[in-house]
């Protein structure tokens, strides 16, 4: 029995001693320390087991533990108003309650560097709070704190504006916020007349952004920021009509009245305005035949104003043209036809119709044509004769009779022969020779012109006649 | 020996005290003393932290409490290696045990029979063979008994160190399986990863 006790107690022994090594006993012992008050030591026991701990779950346990260690001990600083290590020590806590306690600190030191006149130092502690403890209560208040000194002790308006900005996007309609918006208000004015300024300076893009930006917070000073967008819009809308890009000017007058309804009655002219361009380009492209064009502007202008009469009209004139062009087509097709079958009259007539319903200069041609196929037929000499002695205003007769002055400076009348206009068939149909001849003993002139009665051309046919021509 | 005791406790207290006199609050409360050097890396470690103290409540589930392994390998042996998911060792350490012991009451048993003949005998020769056919198996059984109480000691000791592995291993597990799932069961429900 005492052999069995020999072995077995020591064995014993050992088993209770490695027992108490185990990890969890050592993590036991830390938290043990924390719970009786022991925080330093507790921190040490903890510090020791996270560098050596295999258990990742007790690693954690310990972390934590020793968070709150920290955390109790920071808590004692404060109470004796240790801050500086109060801050060292909340910052090892580091965690979100240490973070709210060390907020606290900071604004504790905040207000102590205000009451010293020692600005700049705050401005470092209230930032301090805004960028390490986010999750602080405290921030909306240090943020009007902010607004103020940026306001009173710098005069650095962009900073309050840029301050006031988070202050809204974080915390909207706190308390502090609302109290903030005082300070804005004073200097908000000044920041729509700078984005004015830069409107007038034509940079619409930075005025309008810079405006925007402002009428996203609650400010005072709403009516006149609508009013500057509209204006500025308005404004981009002109220079776009001057470049002849309506839709976007219809564009930017439809925002511009979105901002300010009550100038309703002057951008409607302006639409008005740009409605009436429309039908100015669908007319253009009337005239040039391209209908579905000219169609797409007309509706455009209902975009702008739904049943624009100017635009009604113009669609119902453009349907009349489009109708008289198929008809005078149609009706020419027919004048072909009886010109074809050599009823020259009739023909005419056909293409005088179609020339009231579409004053096409190639059916006034055909006309004419017809009138001179008319003559033609009816007296082809004779029409021959007035085309020659008509052309130009009877010019070639008076240059013959030019040319005769001449030759009767030289020689006595009886000695020139003037053979007169003299009307020869020629080769082609409707084709004829007008000729014209000066004889004198030394000298002859043999003027000939071939006359197309179709068309009422005249051609000459030699050199002199030519001449004679020009 | 009690001096030697009063000594060690001597010379423990003598050097708690040295240590305390060497206390230095500026590197006890140095903010950069974990690595911490700027506000990121205080936040980095944070998150961090957080992220770990949710996983606690799913590794506590499933943990397993070295004070019940060590009872359960203590009434049976190897059965706390069972339950800690290492079944070699857990059929070695019971089997061993059963060998051991067994072994040891066989032999015990035996020597019993021929103790209780050699009280019986009456002949000096028979007196002598029986006691000593007695004391051998004895001695064997003693000697099986002791092996077979270090075999369950030092399975009480490899339980120990058996749950706290499991529980080490379960941890890796459950932060491998959070950060590596689309699907992660939290304390505060369902999250999904896309």
């Amino acid at each position: 029995m005492n052999r069995i006790k020999i072995i077995v107690i020591p064995s014993l022994i050992a088993i209770l001693l490695l027992i108490s090594a185990c990890e969890q006993n050592k993590l036991r012992s830390g938290e043990e320390l924390f719970q009786r008050g022991s925080y330093a030591a507790a921190i040490e026991q903890l510090d020791n087991y996270i560098q050596i701990g295999k258990n990742g779950a007790y690693i954690t346990r310990a972390e934590l533990t020793r968070s709150a260690c920290y955390l109790e001990l920071g808590l004692a600083a404060m109470d004796k108003e240790n801050w500086n290590l109060a801050i060292r020590l909340l910052k090892l806590a580091n965690s979100a309650e240490a973070d709210l306690e060390l907020a606290k600190v900071y604004n504790t030191l905040a207000h102590q560097a205000i009451d010293a006149n020692d600005v700049p130092k705050a401005m470092e502690y209230f930032s301090l709070i805004i960028n390490e403890t986010s999750n602080s209560d405290l921030i909306p208040e240090i943020m009007e704190m902010r607004i103020i000194q940026f306001l009173n002790y710098y005069n650095d308006k962009e900073a309050a504006w840029s301050e006031y900005m988070q202050l809204y996007n974080l915390y909207p309609e706190n308390e502090h916020e609302i109290a903030a918006r005082e300070y804005v208000d004073s200097f908000i004015p000044s920041f729509i007349d700078a984005a004015v300024d830069k409107a007038v300076k034509k940079e619409y893009d930075a005025a309008l952004e810079d405006l925007f930006e402002i009428r996203r917070y609650p400010v005072r000073n709403r009516d006149r920021i609508d009013f500057e967008i509209s204006n500025i819009y308005q404004a981009m809308a002109e220079i776009e009509i001057q470049n002849k890009n309506y839709s976007v000017a219809n564009d930017l007058f439809l925002k511009a009245l979105e901002y300010y309804p009550a100038k309703k009655e002057a951008i409607t002219k302006r639409l008005e305005l740009i409605a009436s361009l429309y039908l100015e380009k669908g007319n253009d492209f009337l005239k040039i035949r391209d209908f579905d064009a000219a169609y797409a502007y007309y509706n455009k202008a209902f975009e702008i104003i739904p049943d624009f009469p100017p635009a009604k009209a113009a669609i119902n004139n453009a349907r009349n043209i489009q109708y008289n062009i198929l008809r005078a087509e149609q009706i020419f097709k027919q004048g072909e036809i009886a010109e074809f079958n050599r009823n020259y009259p009739e023909a005419k007539n056909l293409y005088s119709q179609a020339y009231q319903l579409d004053k096409q200069s190639e059916y006034a041609a055909k006309i004419e044509e017809m009138d001179n196929l008319i003559q033609a037929e009816r007296n082809p000499t004779g029409f021959a004769k007035s085309i020659i002695t008509q052309y130009r205003n009877g010019l070639l007769t008076q240059r013959i009779q030019a040319q005769k002055q001449q030759l009767l400076k030289k020689y006595k009348p009886e000695e020139i022969r003037d053979s007169g206009w003299k009307i020869l068939l020629s080769t082609g149909q409707y084709k004829y020779e007008a000729r014209y001849d000066l004889i004198t003993p030394d000298e002859s002139l043999f003027f000939v012109w071939q006359i197309n009665l179709k068309d009422r051309s005249v051609t000459p046919l030699n050199k002199m006649s030519e001449k004679l021509m020009q | 020996m009690k001096k030697w005791i009063f000594c060690l406790l001597l010379i423990g207290l003598a050097l708690q005290l040295t240590a305390q006199g060497k206390f230095d609050v500026d590197a006890f409360t140095n903010p950069e003393k974990y690595g911490w050097k700027t506000w990121e890396d205080r936040m980095n470690y944070r998150y961090d932290l957080y992220e770990r103290q949710k996983l606690l409540q799913l590794y506590e589930i499933d943990a397993q409490s070295i004070s019940g392994n060590l009872l359960k390998s203590a009434v049976i042996p190897g059965w706390g290696q069972f339950n800690a998911k290492q079944y070699t060792k857990g059929e070695i350490f019971l089997s061993l045990e059963i060998g051991l012991l067994g072994t040891s009451y066989l032999l015990y048993d035996k020597a019993l029979t021929n103790y209780n003949r050699y009280k019986e005998a009456t002949q000096i020769d028979d007196i002598n063979r029986l006691y000593h056919n007695a004391q051998e198996p004895y001695q064997y059984s003693i000697v099986f008994l002791t092996l077979g109480a270090i075999v369950w000691g030092y399975n009480l000791i490899d339980i120990v160190q058996t749950t706290e592995q499991y529980n080490a291993e379960l941890w890796e597990k459950t932060v491998k399986n959070y950060y590596n799932a689309p699907v992660q069961i939290t304390p505060t429900g369902f999250q999904i990863k896309f």
